[in-house]
């Protein structure tokens, strides 16, 4: 009995406690937020099975950090750097990871690099160009991540671009990467690698030029050939956002508010280019899935706005919806919350706003707004295991 | 006959002449040894009575005496004359009748079938009879008689390809065929295209000169060949194709060593022709040069004169120099001496002055002596250097002229040696420009001798790889030789003969590379169709029109190469194309393409291989994938060796084998058993709602029995030879005739699509009667709403029990539309009304508002059905008020459009009745009431109303009756009361005439002649009221009304010139009494034109009377009797099948005809060349000129791979009693067949119908 | 004489009546009501959400969302929620005003057909999602007359200027609300070759324009 007592006393003072803190003490962020130590952290990504947490930061130290989650997904003090991939010849080449992707099922991690290539004439440059490879695989096997190869250089890939995209198909059957060089014309171009069981890139059958056996057939030979899709009309901008709702429908932002669908069975080219009304014509359109529920939610980059379509398999059916708020600026993806009731994460500068959305998914309820000590939010992860959402901050004690 | 005034190409045979009876001879077996039997026509004038000698000239200018033996029992002359080698065209003309006609003229006049003269065409004549059958080989339960079509006899060709239809009747791999000849002697053949759901392609061995052959099918224990001679057979072809594939690979190096040896030739060419232009130009120089040290050497002669001249002139000069000098410097020093006294003067004269400040006269005096003094040394001076400077000039004065001359001399010098150093440079610019020749000529000399040593080698390797080329083409020949002995029993495409095309549905899904390419085709079993081909050309899917995608064809055949050397081969398409020669890949094209269009760099599309002359096995191999923009082009071109220009590859490249044709099919114990064909007969679209009509045509040879089944694919059945049925989606259905009890039922894949031919008026009732017969209740419930709607807008006085029927299933449905129901209830009571069953229609009025689940406008639906009902087919008017008034009574609260529509129904009741007054009344409350309408407001005020009438008006007077009465109808649901008015009723009246609705017609000019107040009308009235009677055919009636216009208004009469439709139906009821006596007791024979029909049947026995054309019993689609065309050999023919020309007796002048038929293209037609149809219309009147055509369309001829398509078109008919309609095939290549022409007129009933159903429910 | 009785018997009833209307009430939904809306397309069949327009693109449709061109080979599908219609009342009168921007093509006319297939999220060009089950229409496009959409259009309304364009719709609002057939809102299609006709999209800042008046009264009423 008197145990009870004391509980219920130790329970009132804790709420009491609580109740005090939070009159006086800035508003403290919902638990089902963490923050954790990193600069410039341009792209996250968490992974359920082994519970890792990876980072592609640039700035002063430029690399991929990889944080190990506790059981309730508190992410380990050190995080650990992961090892860039340099081509041998190319001497001390400046590299920075662009992006960060975990596979779905396995523990694989991708990363997608770029490199400030050297000058034209010296003699690095001409083993960068050969050698350099923008697509980093690692798989994580007793207890650390091993680098298991790298893919895609030389004439797939622009090197020295300032941002890139990667997706995987839920069922991890394709590994979809932008900006590639395009086969022939001057646009950026959207590839995909399909990928084998364990989530590794598998090779396809290349034309040997000038081979004929005896009856004028060329012969093929095996390679890490990604298949190329054009992006129509946007000159040779980098593609910020790709989602990938199953192996054959993939959508990708736009550079003006936008979203194209491409078809990657039959057509395989953009089937629809689909424009959003509500988001500023001059925004890069970024993306995000829901992991749930047959829906999709995009925002513009630095616009105010963010906007939920519903789709049928990859193609988008009935009524978009569009919500636009003063100074909820997005600086980052969207992020699905699969809290209840449901919730999308945007960055936006020094902040994370949520929005709340009602009980059949649209974006009815209130948007919550989640100081984040940070220069500039610019990417974020959710954990569906832990229901939690992993934002980058900078300066934490 | 003459076709229009256009000249055709040098033809070798021209079209006959349209009078027919004449005996017709063509080719080597003329009836009787050496001469020619040839019969005149009566009414030829040019063959004079009485003249028994005539002269005949063959193509070649030969004239040959032609007797005139005697006249037949149809008084035509005959006349003989003997046959000039082989030739085949004569000329007959009377020398008296034109004695100063020369060869030329004459000549010119056998190309140009000119009217006055007569000729003759010489052609074999078809004994269609076959001999006699052989004894029929045991196990096989199906045979095939197969007759050789066209000219095979003079042609070269060693086997034959016959398309025999099996339907499913062959083992799976379809080799149990056996063919043999008239005495049984077994011939090789092999299958070279199996579709299990349609036609088998079969080519195998001619024997001599034999025509008949028959097929034996179907034997499931079929033996194999003898597996040893097989064996070895293979074994050598294998031989044969490796050395084969030696020589190619050995030909494809030869053509690059031969590549890479001329580009290296070519530069060293180059070299040379820089070397030459070098050394020319070095010639020139040289050439050059001496002038130039000519011109040097005078320069310097000159400059030499020049100097010494110089120095004379500079020694006058000297003498006379040197004291002009003195003196002018003397006066130089003088002057000097002047200035200074001046000097000395001026300082003087300011002493004095300050000598003068200073007042101190002593000083003053003193300076002003010293100024006197000065002054007086100055003008001394002045007078000392005057004289200087005159003894000065004079001196030089006379220096002057030496001067000059020495100045000259100077510059003659200086210009001899300007002209000196110019020539130098000349000389040194030319001995410059020489060395650097030289230099370049050494350099080029250099470079060639350094390419020099590298010519040798590939000067060498390619003589050699060419001697390696010729040494594996031998050996290749001798594997061949060795091999085509030992096979040539077994396998007939050895001959190397035929070109067919193989279409499957495309089953893979990587067109990257031609191995992933190979496994698509293994997995596409489901062949669409094949063929036998002309040329290597298609545009999307002959055999699946409508979804030109997914689908691979494969050519295979022979080619023939004449001129040896380097061709270019090309095969542009959609998506991916792969050409092989001799199993070599020359060309391939992988991956998703478009077609290539537009201007390209000659050699930058092509793929380059060295041919010898000789045959060559080749494939293309062309497939399109899902590409949504597809159409399926696949073109094979080449350029020859030397031509600038690509172009498709020939027929004439190709070698074609002898063409064979299926004229019967017996089952092995003589039971019934026929196959079949079709044609998509008509496709017609109105609301979305597109029919396809489909002709089937039951097969055998002969008359086939009318108790065969057919089962159509989607669950209907029906007995009959030859069956219609209506089909509502396109796509493949498998349909099955079941002929024979113990065969199993021949099956064939049909392809249902809407052709582009136009659609014929008469296909609606053709439709209709075919839903008559169709057993319903198999049709799902799709094919029911689209069988509802077709017979709710079809217009065709028999559709009642059809739509009944149809009605009685929809209403099984309980999930069916309420509001739907409700329409489905009204048309079944209307349905039932019609068929005169009107009580027991209204007594299921209470069941059937019983479902209408209470909801108002549903009820009004079905009451306004009831009240139709119980006025029209009832005429029961309190009955049918009673439901208007129900419906008006209940929907009082709510503003339905339906209680409009019901009043407006209501109001026209009454009117009917003759009851005016209520009528009125009555569209005066429709007016007010259901407002609200669609747009309904803005229509009020009288000015619209009147426009809208001004309009309708107008539109009747330029002679669209249609649109006229659409906008009469606009009028009646916006102002119901406008129906009252005398305008309003004639211009009902004038559309309801050219709709063909004469009775309503006749009422409302009647209706209009008793409105005195509308007597501007009544004119125009009376010649409707005539014009109905003469569409009626009554042309008593017609007559008596004319009669009575002309009397009341002549003006009018003459205006409308009816004087000659008056003279016209005299003629007409003249020629009806007349027959009606003439004839004894039978009734009398008068037919108005009903329609003519040509299947050919009543020209099979006689001798043929069409062109080349030949009437044999084949598989056609109309009748036993099928028409052959054979333009194989000519390129771009022109047929005249004088044999349709059609005679269509009595007439309704001014109407329209539908002329159609069918053909098909058995051996492939070669798209290139265009092919067409022409179709012509003249009068028959005497003293019309017998070529002039009132009326004439052109029809282009699509190639149909072995399809049955049709061709249709309207004529106008022209205004006489008879007329003829005659068809032409024009630019024809390739071998046709033709049956199944019909030419039926169109009434107006059925042409207002048709039009009515295209313009859909609410037409725009 | 029958009928003349008749006729005035109804119209004295229409004036005694005019008196209980009070109680008759009238409300106007618009595109903010919209339940359920889908374009489709012959060119995009895999969208639900495809009102095209033959962009600048060549290589692929645009989908734009800011007009609806109407022309062959599209339809729009929309369907207002009527909870606001109370249980146990008639529809008397029902008007649909479509706000029309502009058009192209000689005697303009569109179609409106009352839908009887159900349709919902994932309806595209050739099949409809209910549940996650894939059911084929009858013809593609929704064009099976009496199975896709009722057997005869509501309305055929041709365009005269532009502007707002009123329908009358009274015998549709009259099944629905008496539950006759459900409530598959209303198809919007173009039959003829050249003509196209824009309309505001509900979605953009016209979504007032898009009304639906209805007024109802109490069954009581006699």
């Amino acid at each position: 009995m008197m145990q009870k007592v004391q509980g219920i006393g130790l329970a009132l003072l804790l709420g009491a406690a609580g109740w005090l803190a939070a009159q006086e003490a800035p508003p403290v962020l919902p638990k089902e937020v963490k923050l954790f130590a990193a600069t410039g952290a341009v792209s996250v990504a968490v992974c359920d099975e082994q519970g890792l947490l990876a980072a592609a930061c640039r700035g002063a130290v430029s690399g991929v950090q990889l944080w190990k989650l506790d059981p309730d997904g508190v992410p380990s003090a050190e995080a650990v750097t992961l090892p860039p991939a340099v081509p041998a010849g190319a001497g001390a080449l400046q590299v920075g990871p662009l992006r960060v992707l975990f596979h779905p099922r396995q523990p694989v991690l991708y990363v997608w690099q770029g490199c400030v290539l050297p000058p034209q004439g010296a003699p690095e440059r001409q083993a960068a160009d050969a050698e350099f490879r923008c697509l980093v695989v690692y798989r994580w096997t007793n207890n650390a991540m091993e680098t298991v190869g790298s893919f895609v250089g030389g004439t797939h890939a622009f090197l020295h671009v300032g941002a890139a995209a990667l997706a995987v198909d839920p069922e991890g059957r394709r590994l979809f990467m932008a900006p590639l060089r395009p086969v022939g014309a001057t646009r950026t171009a959207i590839g995909w690698l399909d990928l084998d069981a364990e989530g590794l890139p598998k090779q396809t059958p290349v034309l040997k030029p000038g081979s004929l056996d005896n009856r004028g057939l060329e012969e093929f030979e095996m390679a890490w050939h990604p298949y190329r899709m054009d992006v129509p009309d946007f000159g040779d901008q980098p593609l910020w956002s790709l989602v990938a709702p199953s192996a054959t429908v993939l959508w990708s932002g736009t550079p003006n508010g936008g979203l194209f669908i491409f078809d990657t069975e039959n057509r395989r080219a953009a089937v629809a280019y689909c424009s959003v009304p509500g988001i500023k014509s001059s925004a890069w359109t970024m993306l995000a899935m829901d992991p749930i529920r047959p829906q999709f939610f995009g925002v513009g980059q630095y616009w105010p706005a963010i906007f939920r379509m519903a789709h049928a398999e990859g193609y988008p059916t009935l009524l978009p919806e569009t919500r636009y708020e003063e100074g909820a600026a997005c600086s980052s993806e969207p992020v699905v919350m699969t809290t209840e009731p449901p919730r999308v994460a945007v960055g936006g500068g020094r902040s994370v706003h949520a929005w709340t959305s009602d009980k059949n998914g649209r974006l009815g309820g209130e948007r919550l707004v989640w100081p984040v000590p940070s220069a500039e939010v610019r990417a974020m992860a959710w954990s569906v295991r832990f229901k939690t959402l992993y934002v980058p901050a900078e300066g934490l004690p | 006959m003459k076709r229009g005034g256009k000249r055709q190409r040098n033809l070798p045979w021209l079209a006959a002449l349209w009078l027919v009876g004449t005996a017709v001879v063509w080719g080597q077996t003329p009836t009787d040894e050496g001469m020619v039997t040839m019969k005149v026509g009566p009414d030829e004038e040019w063959l004079r009575p009485g003249v028994s000698a005539v002269t005949a000239i063959a193509r070649d200018g030969t004239k040959i005496p032609a007797t005139v033996v005697g006249v037949d029992e149809a008084s035509n002359r005959v006349v003989r004359f003997q046959r000039h080698a082989e030739e085949t065209w004569y000329w007959l003309y009377d020398p008296e009748m034109e004695p100063d006609v020369s060869d030329q003229e004459l000549l010119g006049r056998l190309q140009d079938a000119v009217d006055v003269a007569f000729y003759v065409r010489m052609k074999q004549t078809d004994t269609a009879v076959p001999p006699e059958s052989p004894a029929w080989i045991p196990g096989y339960r199906v045979r095939y008689r197969v007759r050789l079509i066209g000219d095979y006899l003079s042609s070269p060709t060693e086997t034959v390809i016959v398309r025999l239809p099996t339907g499913g009747w062959l083992k799976p791999d379809g080799t149990d065929v056996l063919v043999t000849t008239a005495v049984g002697r077994r011939r090789p053949a092999i299958v070279l295209s199996h579709d299990p759901q349609g036609d088998t392609l079969v080519q195998f061995r001619r024997h001599e000169g034999e025509r008949w052959y028959w097929v034996y099918a179907s034997n499931p224990e079929a033996t194999e060949v003898d597996p040893a001679l097989l064996q070895r057979i293979a074994d050598a072809r294998k031989a044969a194709e490796e050395t084969a594939l030696r020589k190619m690979a050995a030909l494809k190096v030869a053509g690059e060593r031969v590549g890479i040896y001329r580009n290296k030739a070519l530069a060293i060419e180059k070299e040379r022709d820089t070397e030459k232009r070098a050394q020319q130009e070095r010639a020139e120089w040289l050439k050059l040069l001496p002038e130039r040290e000519t011109a040097v050497s005078n320069a310097a002669a000159r400059v030499a004169a020049a100097k010494d001249k110089a120095e004379k002139t500079a020694a006058e000069l000297a003498p006379l120099q040197k004291p002009a000098n003195e003196k002018t410097a003397r006066a130089v020093e003088i002057e000097k001496q002047v200035a200074a006294a001046r000097q000395a003067l001026t300082e003087a004269a300011t002493a004095v002055e300050a000598a003068k400040q200073q007042g101190d006269q002593a000083a003053v005096a003193a300076a002003e002596n010293a100024r006197a003094s000065a002054e007086k040394k100055l003008t001394a001076a002045e007078e000392a250097a005057k004289a200087a400077q005159e003894e000065a000039q004079a001196a030089r004065i006379a220096a002057e002229p030496a001067l000059r001359a020495q100045a000259d001399a100077q510059k003659e010098l200086a210009d001899a040696e300007a002209a000196q150093t110019g020539a130098r440079n000349a000389v040194a610019e030319a001995q410059m420009r020489i060395t650097e020749l030289e230099g370049m000529i050494s350099k080029a000399q250099a470079a060639a001798a350094a390419l020099a040593p590298e010519i040798e080698p590939l000067q060498k390797a390619a003589e050699e790889a060419q001697a390696a080329a010729d040494r594996a083409a031998a050996e290749a020949a001798a594997a061949e030789q060795t091999h085509l002995k030992l096979a040539l029993e077994a396998d007939p495409r050895l001959h190397q003969e035929g070109l067919t095309v193989e279409f499957r549905e495309w089953a893979g899904d990587d067109l990257g590379r031609w191995a992933a390419v190979v496994e698509g085709l293994q997995q596409s079993s489901n062949i669409v169709g094949s063929a036998i081909a002309r040329q290597v050309l298609h545009v999307g899917n002959p055999f699946q029109p409508s979804s030109p995608r997914r689908f691979a064809a494969s050519y295979r055949g022979f080619l023939q190469i004449d001129t040896p050397g380097v061709y270019s081969f090309f095969v542009n398409s959609d998506d991916a194309a792969f050409l092989f020669i001799n199993q070599y890949k020359v060309y391939s094209r992988a991956g998703f393409n478009r077609p290539i269009t537009g201007v390209h760099n000659i050699y930058a599309v092509g793929a380059d291989i060295q041919l010898e002359a000789g045959v060559y096995p080749f494939e293309v191999h062309h497939v399109v994938g899902n590409t949504p923009d597809g159409q399926g082009l696949c073109a094979l071109a080449w350029l020859r060796p030397g031509s600038k220009q690509w172009e498709f590859v020939p027929p004439t490249a190709f070698r074609h084998a002898a063409i064979g044709a299926v004229t019967a099919v017996e089952a092995w114990d003589g039971g019934p058993l026929a196959v079949f064909d079709y044609g998509v007969d008509d496709a017609f679209t109105a609301d979305g709602l597109t029919l396809y009509l489909v002709r089937f045509e039951a097969q055998h040879g002969g008359i086939v029995s009318d108790h065969v089944e057919w089962s159509f694919g989607d669950g209907a059945r029906r007995r009959g030879a030859s069956a219609t049925h209506l089909y509502v989606r396109p796509g493949d259905v498998t349909v099955t005739l079941k002929s024979h009890p113990k065969m199993p039922a021949f099956q064939r894949r049909c392809h249902i699509w809407a052709p582009p031919t136009p659609s014929s008026p008469h296909s609606l009732a053709r439709a209709v009667s075919v839903l008559n017969q169709t057993d319903l209740s198999a049709l799902g419930r799709l094919l029911l709403d689209d069988m509802y709607h077709f017979l709710l807008i079809c217009g065709q006085p028999e559709r009642w029990p059809a739509m009944e029927r149809v009605c009685r299933e929809l209403l099984k449905d309980a999930k069916l539309d309420v509001a739907y129901r409700a329409d489905v209830r009204a048309s079944l009571m209307e349905a039932m009304a019609r068929q005169g069953r009107g009580r027991e229609a209204l007594a299921e009025l209470d069941a059937a508002l019983a479902e209408m689940k209470g909801v108002r406008s549903a009820e009004a639906q079905v009451l306004m059905g009831a009240a139709n009902v119980a006025w029209n087919s009832l005429r029961d008017l309190a009955a049918a008020e009673g439901f208007y008034a129900r419906v008006i009574r209940e929907n009082e609260r709510a503003r339905l459009p339906l209680v409009r529509r019901a009043a407006v129904a209501w109001a026209d009741m009454y009117l009917e009745a003759g009851d005016t007054a209520k009528a009125a009344a009555t569209y005066r409350l429709a007016a007010g009431l259901g407002r609200g309408g669609p747009g309904g407001e803005r229509l009020t005020d009288a000015v619209t109303r009147g426009a809208l009438l001004r309009v309708a008006e107008q539109q009747l007077k330029s002679g669209n009756p249609r649109q006229s009465l659409r906008l009469l109808r606009r009028i009646e649901e916006e102002f119901p009361e406008q129906k009252m008015e005398g305008l309003y009723r004639f211009l009902r009246a004038e559309a309801d005439r050219i709709g063909g609705r004469y009775d309503a017609a006749v009422r409302n000019y009647e209706a209009v002649l008793e409105m005195r107040q509308w007597a501007g009308y009544q004119p125009a009235a009376l010649a409707g009221l005539a014009d109905t009677y003469r569409r009626m055919g009554d042309e008593k009636q017609a007559l008596e009304w004319y009669r009575r216009t002309a009397e009341s208004f002549p003006a009018f009469f003459e205006e409308r010139q009816l004087s000659n439709t008056v003279a016209l139906l005299e003629n007409q009821l003249a020629r009806r009494e007349a027959q009606g006596e003439g004839a004894t007791n039978t009734p009398p024979v008068w037919t108005p034109f009903a329609g003519y029909m040509q299947d050919f049947e009543g020209l099979a026995g006689q001798t043929n009377r069409l062109g080349r054309a030949y009437l044999l019993p084949a598989m056609g689609l109309v009748g036993p009797h099928v028409a052959f065309v054979d333009a194989q050999s000519g390129t771009g023919v022109e047929w005249d099948l004088d044999g349709l020309k059609l005679h269509l007796q009595n007439i309704l002048g001014g109407g329209k005809v539908w002329l159609e038929f069918w053909y098909r293209d058995t051996a492939g037609i070669s798209p290139e060349i265009q092919p067409r149809v022409r179709a012509w219309m003249a009068t028959l009147a005497p003293g019309a000129h017998p070529n002039h055509a009132t009326d004439a369309r052109e029809v282009r001829l699509e190639p149909t791979f072995g399809r049955w398509r049709k061709v249709a078109t309207r004529l106008n008919l022209p205004q006489t009693q008879d007329a003829v309609a005659k068809i032409v095939l024009a630019e024809l290549a390739g071998l046709y067949e033709v049956d199944g022409v019909s030419v039926r007129p169109i009434t107006d009933r059925e042409e207002d119908a048709f039009l009515t159903f295209v313009e859909g429910v609410d037409p725009q | 004489m029958r009928t003349k009785r008749l006729l005035r018997a109804g119209l004295m009833g229409g004036l005694v009546l005019a008196g209980w209307l009070a109680e008759a009430r009238t409300i106007v939904l618009d595109a903010r009501q919209l339940e359920r809306a889908a374009g489709l397309e012959a060119s995009a069949p895999r969208h639900g959400w495809a009102m095209t327009r033959e962009g600048t693109h060549s290589w692929a449709n645009v989908i734009h969302a800011g007009l609806l061109d109407l022309t062959r080979g599209r339809c729009f599908l929309f369907a207002f929620s009527l909870a606001d219609i109370p249980k146990g009342h008639r529809i008397t009168h029902a008007e649909l005003v479509l706000p029309i921007s502009t058009w192209w093509g000689t005697e303009p006319r569109f179609y409106l057909w009352r839908v009887l297939a159900e349709w919902g999220h994932g309806v595209c060009w050739d099949y409809r999602l209910v549940g996650d089950k894939r059911l084929e229409w009858t013809r593609p496009g929704a064009a099976g007359m009496g199975s896709d959409r009722a057997a005869r259009p509501t309305a055929i309304v041709r365009l005269t200027e532009a502007g707002s364009v009123v329908i009358n719709v009274t015998e549709d609002l009259d099944l629905w609300q008496r539950g006759a057939a459900a409530q598959q809102g209303w198809l919007l299609s173009v039959e003829d070759p050249d003509v196209t006709i824009r309309f505001p999209s509900p979605l953009y800042n016209e979504a007032s324009s898009w009304k639906l008046r209805i007024s109802f009264e109490p069954e009581a009423m006699p």
